[in-house]
């Protein structure tokens, strides 16, 4: 479900990697194209410089034979015109025999050119030699024949050389072509594929998960709580999905509190409203029995109902930001000393004792909230010791606190309850069958106090009583209420004490 | 003789309007503040029937059930009325394995209804293998029992 934190990649990186494979395969594609458009065309280019020199070398042997021709004419007759025509048509021979070559992808000119100028040379050379030697004319003809026929070959030889290699060359420009079409069509297959590979890439991993997340807000909207999303290995997409997982467990979480908050209330009013409802029953049934003890009985239930109440209210709010505090200086010793005196007479079963130096213990603080305070702590010593017996409470100066203990001989608290035990109920109050009725008391208790910059904590064993001890900032060096009269509680979470 | 009855709970102000009402229907009633102190007492005498709320601090309703279960002859046949302010109260007198329950608040004239119920059929608790002090999650240490019906 969750993949590893390595194995993810930033939006960024992919998009930039998406766009690189792209990129190189195009530039790839185009490279390759021109890089055999280059070859396609130098070829033909060679194709045309060859057949250009097939015809020159054609134009060649058409002067040579001229040549000839006019040569014989002019030993038959003699004619001086003849035989200016004949001249200015060896300058051409000249002239043309220079111009043809191969093209020019040879490296150098072959042998087949340089034996070809050198016999047309010699033949020019052999009928000059023969003429002058005014021999008769069929003996001048037999003279010159052979020296003709010779360079008439080799202008034969140099033009089939010629033709082969062009020949050669329109080859390599088919095959060049060829190459060319393949390339082109293997350019696009690739670019296709990339193509595809990044749409399925970005489907797979940015646009798929996007989906599910658009499912899982939809299903949750409708009132389904079960939405966790896979978090996927784009990491804003995972920042994302695991955004949306921790606020569905939030809300989750909260609306579990709430019934859980509303299920202890609606519990822990049962109880007196029972012994309400039984009493005044009783009454009913027997009127002759109203007894001023009876009337007691139900007076205390309307004063539990009455504390519940307000402890309701101060939950809310404390939660809502609401609880002020009126802050002056207070001597501990004081405030704790009433409290004693006032639970004192609401047992006969238990001593309740104070144990004060001669030193007032002064901090900073709302009296009434801090009488709440010991009030609740002193409440729970006398419910939670029902046998009876010694509730010490003392209060003393340690490095710049003031300390308050109640400690109890009272029944203990299972190691288990006591990192719950300053929450609102209890946070599995809906799946435990049993729900001891711990109330808002102990987290309103520690809300005052931590407002008041001070601390809570319990030591405890079930058969072991309990210790709570309070510490408190001494006036004098007072450092989250200084400056301040009036600081307000915040409705923060309340984590468990470890 | 007229049946004695005893109430279990650590509310002191509803076991005594408790007691006070059903002493007036002419029972003989017994109060004891937690289940340890219930149990003692029903040592003593066993009582023909007991009216045990569940939360209690140190032993529980549920947990005293199961020592009447377990540990003392005679207490598991006596019939059990559970009340209690719980949500789960039906799940949890399953698991004590009684017929006899209700919800508080309640009104009296219910309450007496049941516990006349509880002293005619005295149906005996059948507790859940796994309803044990403590027991959440653990192995089951005993076979299921039958139902069984007192004299």
């Amino acid at each position: 479900m969750r993949s590893g934190r390595f194995s993810q990649v930033h939006l960024r990186t992919l998009l930039l990697a998406f766009t690189a494979l792209l990129g190189v395969l195009v530039v790839a594609a185009a490279a390759s194209i021109v890089r055999t458009s280059m070859v396609v065309s130098r070829s033909v280019r060679a194709a045309e410089e060859l057949t250009e020199q097939i015809t020159r070398t054609h134009e060649l042997e058409r002067i040579l034979r001229e040549h000839q021709r006019l040569g014989n004419l002019q030993a038959a007759t003699g004619d001086p015109r003849v035989a200016e025509m004949r001249a200015q048509l060896a300058a051409d021979l000249f002239a043309s025999s220079r111009e043809v070559d191969l093209g020019s992808d040879e490296p150098e000119a072959p042998p087949e050119i340089a034996q070809m100028k050198a016999d047309i040379a010699s033949y020019l050379a052999e009928r000059d030699a023969l003429f002058r030697r005014q021999l008769p004319l069929a003996d001048y003809l037999a003279g010159v024949r052979p020296s003709i026929e010779r360079a008439l070959s080799s202008v034969a030889a140099v033009r089939r050389h010629q033709e082969r290699t062009l020949r050669r060359a329109r080859a390599d420009a088919r095959r060049a072509l060829e190459v060319q079409r393949a390339v082109a069509v293997i350019s696009a297959f690739l670019v296709l594929c990339g193509l595809a590979a990044v749409s399925l890439g970005a489907s797979r991993l940015v646009v798929r998960p996007l989906l599910a997340l658009d499912a899982a807000v939809h299903r949750f909207r409708r009132g389904d709580t079960d939405v966790s999303v896979a978090l996927g290995r784009v990491t804003e997409v995972a920042d994302l999905a695991g955004s949306f997982n921790e606020m569905v467990e939030m809300i989750v979480r909260q609306r579990r509190e709430q019934l859980t908050f509303l299920a202890g209330v609606a519990h822990d009013m049962r109880n007196p409203l029972a012994v309400l409802k039984a009493g005044v029953e009783a009454l009913v049934l027997a009127p002759s029995t109203i007894t001023p003890e009876r009337l007691a009985r139900i007076d205390r239930q309307v004063d539990g109902l009455s504390r519940m109440v307000g402890d309701l209210l101060d939950a809310a709010r404390i939660e809502a930001g609401n609880l002020a505090l009126e802050l002056e200086d207070v001597d501990l010793r004081d405030t704790a000393r009433s409290m004693v005196d006032l639970y004192a007479a609401t047992t006969s079963a238990h001593e309740l004792v104070i144990l004060a130096g001669v030193d007032p213990v002064i901090v900073h603080g709302d009296p009434l909230r801090l009488e709440q305070v010991i009030g609740n702590l002193l409440s729970n010593a006398i419910k939670y010791s029902p046998s009876g017996g010694r509730v010490e409470v003392s209060v003393a100066m340690e490095e710049g606190w003031a300390v308050l203990t109640i400690a109890d001989e009272g029944l203990g608290i299972p190691p288990a309850e006591i990192p719950t035990l300053f929450l609102p109920f209890r946070r599995h109050a809906l799946t435990r069958e049993l729900v001891p009725g711990v109330g808002l008391g102990l987290s309103i208790t520690r809300r005052i106090v931590e407002a008041h910059g001070g601390h809570i904590d319990v030591q405890s064993a079930p058969g072991a009583g309990s210790v709570f001890r309070v510490r408190l900032p001494l006036a004098h060096s007072t450092e989250a209420a200084q400056g301040a009269d009036e600081i307000t509680l915040q409705g923060r979470e309340l984590e468990p004490l470890t | 003789m007229t049946p004695s009855i005893l109430i279990v709970d650590d509310n002191a102000d509803l076991a005594e309007v408790l007691a006070e009402i059903l002493s007036a229907q002419g029972y003989r009633v017994r109060v004891a503040s937690d289940g340890e102190r219930g149990l003692e007492m029903m040592r003593r005498e066993i009582p023909d029937a007991l009216v045990l709320d569940i939360e209690m601090p140190h032993l529980t309703g549920p947990e005293t059930a199961d020592l009447m279960f377990l540990r003392d002859a005679g207490l598991e046949a006596v019939p059990i009325v559970l009340y209690s302010g719980l949500e789960s109260l039906p799940e949890v007198a399953r698991r004590v394995g009684t017929p006899y329950f209700i919800g508080k608040p309640f009104d009296v004239a219910v309450l007496l209804g049941l516990v006349r119920r509880a002293l005619e059929e005295r149906v005996a608790p059948t507790p859940l293998p796994h309803a044990r002090p403590g027991g959440a999650g653990s192995e089951p240490t005993r076979p299921p029992s039958p139902r069984r019906r007192a004299p």
